[in-house]
């Protein structure tokens, strides 16, 4: 069923719209909490309510993509457990490596809330990413939005491991210069 | 801002480019090696000195065939683990930006010469302003920043593809290296008038640069250690610059290099004056990239840099080099001791520079010939006619 479709069983409050979504999108929706949380059965409660906010959701939303749009709502909530977790144990997981790379874009400190608006910001980091070719943008968003293992990445693009890894870093820090040079104190 | 913040804001990446993401970009290896091998089969014809359509000399100076793309990609940083990241690079651009230029005929179809531009690459200090795949060729041209101007580097006479893309990946790549390489000179002159000297090296795998006067590098020619006080930009502070004291006694090094030739040859680095041109006086002699080595003449009105490029001779072998004449062209300045062994691969005609490239038989030596003047067309048309024309007959 395509996309259009689905929404509109949402639309309709039909609730044949979660198995659509399910069918089609759990597989993704799985892939991004498993990436986050590396708890199978986590990771499916979080999909599960990923279904739930979308059903909440729609109406009075209409996605435009909806992959994106289910795949947001799951990497946050991932991450949301993720970091109530993380409050009682460590290890096994790939979010500490991919905040320890994000650290060095930011300060990891406190920060006003008013010094920041988050809209210009969110608007530099995606004018960074159209700058970007392709692969680069690939790679930046295959890291830092769907929180893949390098290894993954490097296997789906056939590069090396070294290679992705050298590039985030370039990329990290060319994010970084950007925003600095923009007048973010972050 | 916390990186759990920045994290979180990072999942409101635009939504369009999250879901290109779900794919990984298309990668058109295969199509490159096609293409490769059309390219291998193209030198391997070249080699053999068959089949290979040349030029007439009544043709009128070559026009591009193919529509120029100028393009640049700003924002690139350039990485190439490997032959094939550098293939899929090449090809990448090739096919989603059309940004190509196929101004060159070359001796096959046009699939097997393209042309892109990047800058802001490696070395430091020069930019990598053009990559060209021409048959078996990859030519490199970096862009001076100090003068605005050119120099290239052919890498790749094997007729093997991919060793040439790993010549090319070395290039990419300037670290590790073991030893000083990739030694360039420029002559200038600073803001007070002085003759200077722009070097630019890479060693122990870092790079270098270094303004000097002019005068110094004569003096250090002479092989003693003078108390020079340069302006230097080392990209290693730790960096031993006994180099340019003339202590140092390993590897290579353009004072010594100067020091051997003018040993060998005093005085005037003159050498037998072809017929069509006068007072052809030698001036420079440098070693650059992969053991290749750049002749400069000059003509009353024409300056031609000489850059034959060979792996097979190397510095520590100079003597030999310069006692080669027939083979390198040293007893006959003119290109012709050269050219009479040559096969004329491809000419391009920039305008205000003419450039030929092409393969020493016999070895599969690769030179090119850069003849550049503000209009070379109405100086040395004449004299260029004949050059090909004898290039011509000799290929044939």
């Amino acid at each position: 069923m395509d996309d259009t479709a689905i929404v509109q069983l949402y639309w309709d409050r039909n609730e044949n719209a979660i198995a659509e979504t399910s069918a089609k999108y759990g597989h993704y929706c799985t892939s991004i909490a498993m990436h986050i949380l590396q708890d199978h059965e986590d990771a499916e409660e979080c999909v599960n309510d990923t279904y739930l906010n979308a059903w909440n959701a729609i109406p009075p939303h209409r996605p435009a993509l909806l992959s994106t749009f289910l795949g947001k709502i799951v990497r946050n909530l991932s991450f949301n457990r993720y970091k109530a977790k993380h409050s009682r144990k460590r290890g096994g997981y790939e979010i500490p490596l991919i905040l320890d790379e994000l650290s060095e874009i930011v300060s990891d400190r406190e920060t006003v809330e008013d010094q920041i608006d988050r809209n210009e910001l969110i608007g530099e980091i995606n004018a960074f990413l159209a700058a970007l070719s392709a692969e680069k943008r690939y790679l930046f968003i295959r890291r830092y939005w769907y929180a893949d293992a390098v290894a993954d990445i490097a296997k789906s693009c056939g590069k090396t491991e070294n290679a992705v890894s050298v590039e985030l870093g370039r990329l990290r820090g060319k994010l970084r210069s950007r925003l600095t040079e923009r007048g973010y104190d972050l | 801002m916390k990186k759990e913040e920045l994290f979180e804001l990072l999942g409101e990446m635009d939504e369009t480019a999250v879901k290109a993401a779900e794919q990984p970009p298309a990668r058109k290896r295969s199509t490159l090696r096609i293409a490769i091998a059309a390219a291998v089969a193209a030198c391997a014809a070249v080699a053999v000195g068959a089949g290979i359509r040349h030029f007439s000399p009544a043709e009128p100076p070559i026009e591009p065939t193919y529509p120029e793309v100028t393009v640049s990609y700003e924002d690139e940083e350039l990485l190439f683990g490997s032959a094939e990241d550098l293939a899929g690079y090449l090809i990448e651009h090739r096919k989603d930006s059309e940004q190509l230029l196929f101004t060159m005929p070359c001796q096959q179809d046009p699939e097997n010469a393209l042309t892109m531009y990047t800058p802001d690459f490696i070395p430091v200090g020069f930019s990598l302003t053009q990559i060209r795949l021409h048959g078996s060729f990859i030519t490199m041209q970096y862009e001076n920043p100090y003068n605005g101007e050119y120099m290239s580097f052919v890498w790749g006479y094997k007729t093997d593809g991919e060793t040439y893309l790993q010549n090319a990946v070395s290039t990419f790549e300037l670290t590790p290296m073991d030893g000083m390489q990739d030694y360039y000179e420029t002559p200038g002159l600073d803001d007070s008038g002085t003759e200077i000297e722009q070097i630019y090296w890479t060693a122990y795998g870092s790079s270098f640069e270094a303004v000097i006067p002019a005068r110094y590098t004569d003096e250090l020619t002479a092989g003693g250690s003078l108390p020079v006080t340069v302006t230097a930009y080392p990209f290693d502070k730790d960096y031993d610059w006994s180099f340019l004291s003339g202590k140092q006694d390993t590897g290579f090094s353009y004072p010594e290099m100067i020091r051997q030739v003018k040993k060998q040859y005093p005085g005037q680095y003159l050498y037998e004056i072809p017929d069509e041109i006068t007072s052809w006086e030698m001036l420079s002699c440098s070693e650059g990239n992969n053991g290749s080595y750049k002749l400069g003449f000059r003509d009353n009105g024409n300056t031609v840099i000489l850059h034959i490029h060979s792996s097979a001779t190397r510095f520590d072998s100079m003597d030999a080099y310069l006692d080669q004449p027939t083979e390198y062209a040293q007893a006959d300045p003119s290109q012709y001791s050269l050219v009479e062994k040559t096969e004329l691969y491809m000419l391009e005609d920039y305008g205000d520079k003419l450039i030929m490239t092409g393969l020493i038989a016999g070895d599969g030596t690769a030179f090119t010939l850069n003849i550049m003047d503000a209009d070379w067309r109405s100086i040395s048309r004449e004299d260029y006619l004949r050059y090909y024309e004898r290039m011509h007959l000799s290929a044939e």
